[in-house]
């Protein structure tokens, strides 16, 4: 039993990015990087599942810079057996993404591909249906629960108004989302034997992909920020007030 | 809010420094202070500071400055209502080797001198205050109860507050964007939401300070560094009050945090950040984590904690910290500028020191004077060399590495050099010269005889250059020896107000006839020495100044700094147009003669003047005057002719023995003498009668002078201190300084400076004695912690009535 992780070297969630003044896109030439935080959760995942004797190997990709090795070395920590860095310098996008991971599945044909269900510096939310897509497999999407047995993965899905449960024949492509588990903090040992783990590094050339953008971004603009809130001095003024706003009957 | 259009005081940065400095002007002063932060208050490095305070330095007064940080963030909160997080769990710092375990015990004999409480403790007692900790390789501890930690954003905005308890005015959110000046003065200080008239300005600006101090064109020489350090989970069994540790020899630190651990540590392979200007903006903001990087801290670290194995990492913290070429932060006026201060570049160690330095800038910038001995961290030990970021990077990596290594005796940076060479460099190289370095110039520490190395071998006991030194200490002594002494600060202070100027500056007498020099002391308004220097009167209206190397930017910034309003008074630097050629010993006369046609009897050149000598056809400067109290001669050459007079000299010593000699025969040769040192032996907090040098102060004219109101009042009132020389019957005594001084038992003082003297064959300390009666009871110096017996007196032990100096 062999899980695929995919991991994105992303924007740390507690930098605040700033629009850049031509609105071409987000600085992040001085920005601290981290893994994106659904692929964590990923990764949690699977080696949860490994711990718990369900999967025997745990392979994680990442397709981005040289230092996306960091991002690869952090999951590998985590308890991932190998990496698998696809280099790649520029943008990526979902398609390309998913291309990627479906020249990777081909060769290595994991049992069960766990993505995060988005990352966080584009919120695309496209990867894992795609890859799904590409390799004619199940989709289990935003998956809070995640259970295998025999042959079979049982997915609890957030969804709109409630959650719901899917059986899906492996192999298939699930992505977590936010409660689907709680990420590990590595420990000191670890982080020294992930070092010394094997990571192979490959580019899109080498699995026959091109990752040339199909996207355009016309322009990037930051949300319209908050006014200034009020104090009021008692309920009977907060009442009064959201009434004068037409929020109170 | 938007700046006001005046303030009295403007200070830059909103980080710890910038806040105590702004609570302390407010508070104590009364200022009307405005506090410029370009993003949030602690946005810049503060928030990610560890919060370890330690209070220990090899400085009296730094160690001072510490304390009073802890005595502030102890009662701050009372003041403010805002906590500071302090606790006092007491610092372990671990001994493993025992190199390490001699610099410990110098380092409690250090603490008890500066008056703290270190002990020093077995693996056994570290064990029992420390359970987690593995103690197989220890050798012991030294333990000082009173270190802590604290929570560094909290005490900012916990000063903060205080400040505008007290009516400073912190703006968040404006930038600097430069300086109007009217000459070296700034007259308004440029910001994104327009301009604020000030008198002073006061630069706290962190890794930005030297951005900020270049707009005024002045320089602050910093480095920031990449700094990671990493908080854990909770390990179990670990208490809250466990105290801080430090481990050098593990090159790691550990703090109790909620639980978990902060651990850091300073490898000797430090990565710098820019060079350049900071980007904008950078706040609250960080480096990815480089594990590669600080994996070797890891190993180390788990070896030290086992439990650390099974604990996870909450989070790693790679943020800039700025730090300095020589480990100590940066304060004071900037010379190049008439009203800007600074204080960055904490070296880490900001927490720790941000609320005794508040207080010192506010004190120095209300006073224009700095209230203590601040010299190791004064902006004006720097040159213009430091202006030179490469090098500045360079060096100061080398101090980063060097943080948590054994501190040798004696020991030199090795990086940027070679940097300044006097024109004799090869020279004394091919004569076995082993170099050290000076605020950039290679200077010749000792010579290496034929067949030996010729390198330090540092080592915590004598090193291999005791006997070598010996050899040229009895040179000079017996023969005659010849130092290069080219990286002599020099300066000419010309003008038909220079005589008037220079007796208000000077505490001794200078307005003497033309040809005299005058050894003299510049004095604080305490009293306190400020410089220590040689004046010659070259004609009425011009004088030569000629100090130690490393107070070159400091004595010429004091000079200028108290030339009278208006006087007609030209000061220049002059270092780099001679070189110095300093003979020294009984057959000095007979080699100058040989080498000159001019009369160098002691009836036509006697001590204490100065006359043109011409030498290889060169006409210099020659000075009768010494530093080692032998009959002897500094020769001021023009730089160019400074290689043809060696030659000439060195070739007309050759029947008397000349040989170059170095500085560190220079500092047993002064030790035997009694002549003291700017920096230790004398410094501001220092008054000539403490020192012993009242004879060189012309308190019997009427002469005003910057001091005298100080000097007057104390004079004939009993001494606080008085300087005294001790020796040590036991002859392999090993004196550094800072051993404390025990009369009857208890501890009275420490030294000043320590060596040993060849001639008097013992070793040598110099050190103030705080007791009404220094000449009785019986003495004792602690020595790394071990108890000798010593014996004290207060005239040279050499040569007492200097009938060799005026042979």
């Amino acid at each position: 039993m062999k899980i695929l992780v995919a991991v994105k070297r992303v924007v740390d969630a507690n930098f605040r990015v700033r629009v850049k003044p031509d609105g071409s896109g987000v600085d992040v030439d001085n920005a601290k990087m981290a893994m994106n935080p659904f692929d964590e959760i990923a990764v949690e995942e699977a080696i949860r599942l490994k711990e718990a004797g369900a999967a025997t190997e745990i392979v994680v990709v990442s397709i981005g810079p040289a230092k996306a090795e960091d991002t690869l070395r952090q999951a590998l920590a985590m308890g991932c057996d190998r990496g698998i860095l696809v280099l790649h310098e520029g943008k990526t996008e979902p398609l390309g993404v998913a291309k990627i991971l479906a020249a990777i599945a081909k060769t290595e044909a994991p049992d069960l591909m766990i993505l995060g269900k988005q990352a966080i510096d584009d919120d695309a939310n496209q990867t894992g249906q795609m890859l799904a897509a590409l390799l004619g497999r199940g989709q289990a999407t935003f998956a809070s629960r995640l259970t295998l047995a025999d042959g079979m993965a049982t997915v609890t899905r957030e969804v709109d108004g409630g959650a719901q449960t899917l059986d899906l024949p492996l192999p298939a492509v699930v992505t977590a989302d936010l409660r689907l588990n709680t990420p590990r903090f590595v420990s000191l040992p670890n982080i020294i034997k992930a070092r010394a783990k094997p990571l192979a590094k490959t580019s899109a050339a080498e699995l026959g992909v091109d990752l040339a953008p199909r996207l355009r971004t016309l322009r990037i603009e930051e949300p319209p920020s908050r006014p200034a809130g009020i104090i009021v001095a008692s309920v009977a003024e907060l009442v009064a007030r959201l009434r004068e706003a037409a929020v109170l009957p | 809010m938007s700046v006001p259009a005046h303030a009295q005081v403007v200070v830059i940065g909103g980080g710890i420094v910038g806040c105590s400095t702004a609570y302390h002007l407010a508070k104590l002063h009364k200022a009307n202070v405005v506090l410029l932060e370009q993003g949030k208050l602690t946005s810049g490095s503060t928030w990610h500071a560890a919060g370890l305070v330690g209070q220990l330095r090899s400085s009296a007064s730094i160690t001072q400055v510490l304390k009073r940080s802890v005595e502030l963030y102890k009662t701050l909160e009372a003041e403010t209502g805002l906590a500071t997080g302090w606790k006092m769990t007491g610092c372990l710092r671990l001994a493993s080797t025992p190199d390490r375990w001699t610099e410990f015990k110098r380092l409690a004999t250090t603490a008890r001198s500066f008056g703290m409480d270190m002990e020093l403790i077995s693996p056994a007692e570290v064990k029992t205050m420390w359970p987690l900790l593995a103690t197989g390789d220890l050798i012991g501890a030294s333990w000082l109860p009173t270190d802590g930690q604290a929570s560094p954003s909290d005490i900012a905005q916990s000063l903060a507050r205080g400040a505008r308890m007290h009516g400073a005015s912190l703006i968040e959110g404006v930038r600097v964007t430069g300086f109007e000046m009217e000459g070296r003065r700034i007259v308004r200080v440029l910001t994104t939401d327009g301009p604020i008239a000030c008198d002073t300005v006061i630069n706290c600006g962190g890794q930005w300070a030297r951005e900020i101090g270049a707009m005024a064109g002045i320089n602050v020489p910093l480095q920031p560094v990449k700094h990671q350090y990493i908080v854990t989970e909770k390990v179990p069994g670990l208490s809250a009050d466990a105290p801080t540790i430090r481990d050098p020899d593990r090159r790691t630190y550990f703090k109790e945090e909620v639980g978990g651990l902060v651990m850091g540590g300073y490898e000797p392979d430090p990565i710098a950040w820019t060079t350049g200007d900071i980007p904008r903006p950078f706040e609250f903001q960080l480096f990815d984590d480089d594990w590669e990087h600080f994996e070797q801290h890891l190993t180390e670290a788990i070896a030290r904690v086992p439990a650390l194995e099974t604990v996870g990492v909450r989070q790693m913290i790679n943020g800039p910290e700025s730090f300095t070429p020589d480990g100590n932060f940066i304060l004071g006026a900037a010379p190049e500028c008439a009203n800007m201060y600074v204080g960055a570049g904490f070296n880490a160690f900001g927490i720790a020191a941000a609320g005794g330095a508040g207080w010192a800038l506010a004190e120095w910038a209300m006073r224009g004077e700095a209230p203590l001995d601040l010299w190791v961290v004064d902006i004006r030990r720097f040159s213009s060399l430091h202006r030179d970021r490469d090098w500045v990077k360079e060096r100061t990596l080398e101090a980063y590495g060097k943080h948590y290594t054994v501190a040798f005796p004696h020991e030199e940076y090795e990086s940027g050099r070679n940097r300044i060479v006097s024109p004799l460099y090869d020279r004394l190289k091919v004569r076995g010269a082993v170099f050290g370095s000076k605020l950039g110039w290679e200077r010749p520490n000792w010579f290496a005889p034929p067949g030996t190395e010729a390198r330090d071998a540092y080592t915590m006991g004598r090193q291999n250059w005791f006997g070598p030194v010996g050899d040229e200490h009895r040179l000079v002594r017996e023969k005659v020896g010849l130092f290069d002494q080219s990286s002599f600060a020099k300066y000419e202070v010309s003008g038909p107000d220079a005589v008037a100027a220079l007796s208000w500056i000077a505490a001794n007498t200078v307005d003497k006839p033309v040809g005299r020099l005058t050894y003299t002391q510049m004095l604080n308004s305490r009293g306190g020495i400020e410089c220590d220097l040689t004046v010659a009167r070259l004609a009425e209206d011009r004088f030569y100044v000629v100090t130690g190397t490393g107070f070159r930017t400091h004595d010429q910034a004091w000079i200028a700094d108290h030339i009278p309003a208006g006087a007609d008074v030209t000061l220049r630097d002059v270092t780099e147009d001679f070189g110095t050629l300093v003979l020294m010993g009984p057959r000095a006369r007979d080699v100058l003669a040989a080498v000159t046609t001019t009369d160098v009897s002691n009836a036509a050149f006697p001590f204490g003047h100065v006359r043109i000598v011409s030498i290889a056809g060169c006409d210099l400067r020659a000075l009768r005057v010494t530093y080692v109290g032998e009959l002897g001669w500094e020769l001021h050459i023009p730089l160019a002719a400074t290689g043809d007079v060696f030659d000439a000299l060195m070739l007309a010593g050759e029947p008397f023995g000349l040989r170059p000699v170095g500085y560190r025969a220079l500092e047993s040769l002064r030790l035997e003498k009694g002549y003291r040192a700017w920096g230790s032996d004398i410094t501001p907090n220092d008054t000539p009668f403490e020192a012993g040098l009242g004879w060189a102060v012309k308190l019997k004219s009427n002469t005003p002078f910057v001091g005298r109101d100080a000097l007057v009042a104390l004079q004939g009132a009993p001494l606080r201190k008085r300087l005294a020389t001790f020796t040590t019957e036991r002859e392999d005594v090993v004196l550094l300084g800072r051993e404390t001084i025990l009369r009857n038992g208890e501890a009275v003082g420490y030294l000043t400076s320590g060596g040993y003297g060849y001639t008097i064959g013992k070793p040598i300390g110099l050190g103030y004695v705080r007791h009404p009666e220094p000449e009785t009871g019986r003495y004792e110096l602690v020595v790394a912690s071990e108890t000798v017996a010593a014996t004290i007196g207060f005239e040279p032990l050499y040569d007492p009535h200097n009938f060799k100096v005026k042979a």
